[in-house]
Order: C-alpha cells, then sequence, then structure tokens
C-alpha cells in the first residue's frame, strides 16, 4: 500500500479500533465498499487487502 | 500558482477597507461552496463529488458584525492532506492568515467531520462551527444537540442547510464577529494567546504543552523537527498560537487522538431515531452494483451522448440556419460596401464570419447543453458511483474510473471534455485523459470520417475506421501512462450520497461554465478563423501548401490540396472535409466537384484516420492551455499530431496509397 493510500485511509477515519461494515466487493476486480457511520467509501482491493481486521458482532438495534 | 494570484487580491483587498479574512474549511463534498454561494449571493463552483474546489476563492460578505473577506478552500481529510496534489492544507490555511476559520462539518456524519475541527480549534485561531447539510441528516433520523456540541467545542455551533441557506447568515456573522475580536485582541498592548481547554489524554497534552514552550522560546527542537523554523515563524507573525504550532508539528501523535474524541463527542450530541432505508441508499447501492449499476452505467453515458447529438444537432441546425439567412449577408454586404474587391477585407470577413459561425455552430449547442448535462450528474451525486464502477477498465491506462465521464462526452465534443477532466484527482491523470480526449472523434471528426468513407468506400469501411481509432487511441493511452512519471492513485474514494439536482443550481452552474469557455476559446476561434482567411484570400495559403507536399505527398499519398484541408481542419474539424472538396475544385477543375473524382478509397481512408487523430481543434488547444497551460497543450497537439502521421505513413502503405 502506498503512503498516500495510508494517509487517504487514516484521513478517512480508518485507523486502529474504528467499526466498519462491509456493505458488499463490486465485482469484476472492482473495489470493495465499506460503510463507516453514514458513509460509505469505495476501496480498491489491492488497498482494502492490507488493511488488516478483525469481525465482531453487530450490536442488537 | 493561483494561491498566490489569490493572495495578491487578497493583500490589495485587504488594503481597501482592510477587511478581516474568514477562511471557509471543511472535508470534500459537505457544502462549503455552496454555503459561500449562499453568503455572498454570488457564484461558486460546486459539485456532488468530492473534490471539486482545488482552488482558493474568496467573496466578500456583509454582516451585521461588518465587511469581511470568505475564502473558501479546497475540501481537505486534515490538515495534513494535499487536496489539490501540492502542499500540506495546513500551509494554504496559514498562507491565507485567517482571523477566524468557519468548520463546515456534515450534521448527519459528526464523527467523521469533527476530527478536522478539533485539529482547526487546535491552531488557537477563533472557530464557528456550520452543522450542514442538516435535512439530509433529518432524513436520515439524526438530529444534532447543538449547545452541548458548542460546549464541547468551545465554539458557537450552527445548524445549516447550505442549499436552501437556513443558519448560513448567522454562522458567517459569528465568524465575523470572532474575527473582528481576534485582530482587536492582537492589536492591543498586550495580545494574549487563545489557550483552548485540554481535551487529549494527560500524556500529550502535556506533551503540546512542552512543544508549544519551545515555539515560543525559539529553542532547539531536535532533528524530528524538521518544519520548527516554519512554524516558529507562524507564531511570530501571530498567525497560529504556540500550541498551535506545536499541534501541527505533533500531528502524527494528535490524528488518532483526535479521531477517539471525535467519535465520543458525536456520541454525546447525536440523537438517532430508526429510519427505514431511504431511495436514495438504495439507489446509490444500486448504482455500483454491476447489475443493475453497469446497465444503468451505460444507459446514462449513452443518455448523454445522444441527448447532445439531438439537441446540440437542432441547436446547431438552427442557429447555423439564422445566422445565414440574417447577418451573414449583412456582413458581405458591408464589407463589399467599404473595400470592395479587397483581399483583405475579404479574408477578415471570412475568418469573422466561419469563426462567429463555429461559435453558434459547436459552442452553443454542443457545450453548453453537454455542461447542462454534466451539472445535472454532478449535483445528483452519480460521478462517484460511475468511478467505482469503471475503476478497473481505466486503470490500464492510469486512470481512475470517473475519467470515463470526459471521455464519453468528448464523442460530442473535445472541448467540454477537456474542461470535465477537473473530475479526476491529480494533474497527471488529468492529463492523460486530456490527452486521449484530443484522439477521440468528436462529433465533428466522426462526421468527417462517416462523410469521407461511407459514400465513396462502404459502411464497414467507416466502421473500421473508427475501430482503428479506438485501437490507436488506446495504445498510446497505453504508451502515455508507461511515458508520463508519476503513478496512478489507488481509489479511496468517499461515495457522494445520491440527491435532486436543483435546476436553479444547474442552470446557474451550466451557464457560468459556458461564460469560462466563451472567455478563453472564442477570441482564439475567431482568431485563428481571420488568419486562415487572410492565408486563403490573399492566396499566400498556396506556397503554404508546397511546404506540406513532401509530408501529405510523400509520406501520406495525398494530393496536395488535402494537407491545407487538414490545416483548416485546425480551426474546425468538418471544415476539413468542405475544404478538401472547394480548394481541390480551384485547384483541379470542376471535375474534381466529388471526393472519389481525385481521391481512392485508400486515400480517403488515410486522410480520414490523420484528420481524426491528429491535431484538436483551435478551441480544444484553447481549452487544453487554459486547463494546464501552453507547454503541455503544445506537447499533446505535436503527440497527436506525430501519432496520426505515423499511423497514416504506415496505413498509406498497407494499403498501396504511396
Amino acid at each position: 500500500m502506498s503512503d498516500a493510500a495510508r494517509a487517504t485511509l487514516e484521513h478517512e477515519g480508518i485507523v486502529t479500533g474504528t467499526v466498519l461494515k462491509l456493505e458488499r466487493r463490486v465485482g469484476l476486480g472492482g473495489p470493495v465498499i465499506v460503510k463507516l457511520g453514514r458513509a460509505r467509501l469505495a476501496i480498491a482491493r489491492a488497498v482494502a487487502g492490507k488493511v488488516e481486521v478483525e469481525t465482531v458482532e453487530e450490536e442488537p438495534g | 500558482m493561483r494561491l498566490s494570484r489569490f493572495l495578491g487580491r487578497g493583500r490589495s483587498a485587504r488594503a481597501d477597507g482592510d477587511l478581516p479574512l474568514i477562511a471557509l474549511v471543511g472535508r470534500p463534498n459537505v457544502g462549503k461552496s455552496t454555503l459561500m454561494g449562499v453568503a455572498s449571493g454570488r457564484y461558486v463552483e460546486s459539485v456532488n463529488a468530492p473534490g471539486t474546489t482545488v482552488m482558493v476563492e474568496r467573496a466578500r460578505v456583509r454582516t451585521p458584525e461588518g465587511k469581511a473577506w470568505l475564502a473558501d478552500t479546497p475540501g481537505t481529510l486534515s490538515l495534513q492532506d494535499s487536496p489539490a496534489g501540492g502542499d500540506p492544507f495546513w500551509k494554504t490555511l496559514t498562507a491565507l492568515r485567517p482571523d477566524a476559520i468557519l468548520l463546515v462539518g456534515d450534521a448527519g456524519d459528526l464523527r467523521r467531520h469533527l476530527p478536522l475541527a478539533l485539529a482547526c480549534r487546535d491552531l488557537g485561531l477563533p472557530i464557528v462551527f456550520a452543522a450542514n447539510l442538516v435535512d439530509e441528516a433529518a432524513g436520515h433520523g439524526i438530529e444534532i444537540d447543538s449547545g452541548r456540541l458548542s460546549q464541547l467545542l468551545a465554539a458557537p455551533v450552527h445548524l445549516t442547510d447550505g442549499r436552501r441557506g437556513s443558519g448560513v447568515r448567522e454562522a458567517v456573522t459569528d465568524a465575523v464577529r470572532l474575527a473582528n475580536y481576534r485582530r482587536e485582541r492582537l492589536a492591543g498592548a498586550s495580545p494574549r494567546s487563545t489557550v483552548p481547554a485540554r481535551i487529549y489524554d494527560l500524556g500529550l497534552e502535556r506533551h503540546l504543552t512542552e512543544r508549544a514552550r519551545e515555539m515560543q522560546t525559539g529553542r532547539s527542537l531536535g532533528a524530528a523537527s524538521v518544519a520548527a523554523p516554519a512554524l516558529r515563524d507562524l507564531v511570530a507573525a501571530s498567525v497560529v498560537s504556540p500550541r498551535g504550532a506545536a499541534a501541527l508539528a505533533m500531528a502524527i501523535d494528535l490524528e488518532p487522538a483526535r479521531w477517539r474524541v471525535g467519535g465520543d463527542w458525536a456520541a454525546q450530541v447525536e440523537r438517532r431515531r430508526d429510519m427505514t432505508t431511504s431511495l436514495a441508499d438504495r439507489m446509490s447501492i444500486w448504482t455500483t452494483s454491476i447489475w443493475p449499476g453497469l446497465p444503468l452505467f451505460l444507459g446514462a453515458t449513452i443518455s448523454v451522448f445522444v441527448t447532445m447529438l439531438v439537441v446540440g444537432g437542432v441547436l446547431s441546425d438552427l442557429l447555423t440556419r439564422s445566422w445565414d439567412a440574417t447577418v451573414a449577408p449583412a456582413l458581405t454586404g458591408a464589407a463589399e460596401g467599404l473595400a470592395p474587391g479587397s483581399p483583405i477585407a475579404a479574408g477578415v470577413l471570412w475568418g469573422l464570419n466561419g469563426g462567429i459561425l463555429a461559435v453558434l455552430a459547436v459552442g452553443v449547442p454542443y457545450i453548453f447543453t453537454f455542461y447542462l448535462l454534466l451539472a445535472i450528474l454532478e449535483d445528483s451525486g452519480y460521478l462517484t458511483s460511475a468511478a467505482v464502477l469503471t475503476d478497473r477498465l481505466f486503470n490500464v491506462l492510469g486512470l481512475p474510473g470517473r475519467a470515463a465521464i470526459p471521455l464519453l462526452t468528448a464523442t460530442g465534443c473535445n472541448v467540454p471534455a477537456i474542461y470535465g477532466t477537473r473530475v479526476l484527482p491529480r494533474r497527471r491523470e488529468r492529463l492523460l485523459g486530456a490527452f486521449l480526449i484530443t484522439m477521440v472523434p468528436c462529433s465533428a471528426g466522426s462526421a468527417v470520417v462517416m462523410a469521407a468513407l461511407a459514400p465513396f468506400a462502404g459502411p464497414i469501411v467507416a466502421l473500421a475506421a473508427f475501430v482503428l481509432i479506438g485501437a490507436i487511441t488506446f495504445v498510446a493511452g497505453l504508451a502515455a501512462n508507461a511515458i508520463v512519471p508519476g503513478r496512478q492513485s489507488e481509489l479511496v474514494l468517499e461515495l457522494a450520497p445520491l440527491r435532486l439536482p436543483v435546476a436553479r443550481q444547474v442552470l446557474r452552474k451550466a451557464w457560468f461554465r459556458f461564460a469560462e469557455f466563451a472567455h478563453s476559446a472564442v477570441p482564439i476561434m475567431l482568431g485563428g478563423s481571420i488568419v486562415l482567411g487572410l492565408a486563403y484570400e490573399t492566396g499566400l495559403i498556396w506556397p503554404a501548401a508546397k511546404v506540406l507536399d513532401p509530408i501529405v505527398i510523400g509520406w501520406l499519398g495525398l494530393p496536395s490540396v488535402a494537407g491545407l484541408a487538414m490545416v483548416f481542419g485546425f480551426l474546425r474539424k468538418e471544415l476539413a472535409l468542405q475544404l478538401l472538396v472547394a480548394l481541390a475544385v480551384v485547384q483541379l477543375g470542376a471535375t474534381a466537384a466529388t471526393l472519389n473524382s481525385f481521391m481512392t478509397p485508400g486515400q480517403l481512408f488515410v486522410f480520414a484516420i490523420v484528420t481524426s487523430v491528429s491535431m484538436p481543434c483551435a478551441a480544444t488547444l484553447a481549452a487544453m492551455a487554459g486547463e494546464f497551460g501552453w507547454r503541455p497543450a503544445l506537447a499533446m497537439l505535436t503527440t497527436t499530431l506525430t501519432i496520426a502521421l505515423a499511423a497514416g505513413g504506415v496505413l498509406a502503405r498497407l494499403l498501396s496509397v504511396a
């Protein structure tokens, strides 16, 4: 991942401890779309593949 | 640089009344430009897509607290972000020397907008927070406790709806009040710096305090403080507080803390109600899925193309007929009356007539129509969905997916497509996009290919010409991607919410963009037209033909007049074909009244390919020079001409016409 992409992810709020929701992967090798609060982010797979994630249970309600 | 131009104007403006300056700061696509337009009553470019404002715009505002300058800055993700591809944002901001900052954040997504507010707050400048887009937040069941947020930020907070104007005047008035207060305080005998309440954990706060002391005293800051001298200068000039300079130096440590605090504060001030998924949200998902997103994308682009062709064609025909029936005869009569038989008068007349007609036949019908369609697409928020869908395809050419929009619209007219490259985030990508646009046959270029080949070589050959032009463009794009230094940006893109465009904003945007086009391109179209007209009427054009003969006859295997026609095509592509016949009749006699009477199908094929791929028209060149500067524009002109001549020469030999 380039420094620019890493910085953009951080500026978008994807920092350690952030909870985000994987909305879907766009077909034909397109980016993944994640929900972060009310915002939706499209992230190239090459970048998304380098973000370490841990699955957490969705809070009820 | 645009910023220095702005600063120049800003300085003179300050001398004229010495007004305070309020910087509008916020993340991309949060409505800063719309808000500024409402506050100042003047047009400011705004798009429902991230990264519209790439330069600083300013406007004067009048409030109950007095007049002030309002400066619209590029949308930025943080103070360290480089939204215009150059310096980090904090340098742009501090170069403006703002007296206060009006932060614009999304009321429905405070968690992601408060960290930037905290960073600005840390600078020690007065801030006012405009929680914008409250209407959309309410639509998502989100309400904001502005009083509580004001307590936490220690700053005025206003709920605003920039598109309808509510709350905007109050927010700007508060910002002017605080700016005036700061200026009075700085002008006093013992100015005190603003020390915001402590919000970070104890260790960070202690570190900040130590660094702030170092900034103030000028003691050595150690090897890690590369930017320290510049930061100390900012403190000495009272642009930021010592703590503000320390916060800039400690940005890497502070940023995660700001996200934590922003998240905590957002949770405290937001009230959420459960809402069903809105139609806009569902459409956002559809438009970024392969199904039905891809058919929708194809439908949208074909609709733009067809609408441009149909509406543009009808308008073009109407305006051309009106011009020919009314103004053109009057112009001819005036020229003959003033200087009968003068070749110079005839040349100027020819140039004026052709130049203005070009504006009427291409500028108004195709370009204004395109700007209307583009404004609708932009304000609907659809551009980011298209960018996601086509990202992989355009990555091969070093372009992000959003390049699809200007490239497809270039098939109508190259000029607005050049301006359309503004949707691309980096200059490299804009240059690559513009280069490809110059090779895409516009409607006039397509007309040349169709009219030259379909009647005399058959529709299959015409179709083959388009396929060949597409292949040449693709290969040139691959080569340009490999040659032009720099890397392609990796996609990390916030998807704009889909919104119903507001008709008034769409019309205003289209009109102001068209005025910008007219200002830059029309003088060149008229000037070029007059020069060519004079060359034709005075006969100077024939020696020029001799100069071109080694290339035209020797390399491309075409008749001499074809070279002149291609040169005239620089004015307007479709002129190339009309002039080819006209010049052939002058040189070869009446028997050359049709293309196939003096050119073989092979020669026509070569002519069509070279004319279509080669140089852009004068208006496109002017647009490129306006957007990128003359050097890149001329470099692209030379490159496309070289590619066209190389392809033409090879084709001429393959088809045995040379």
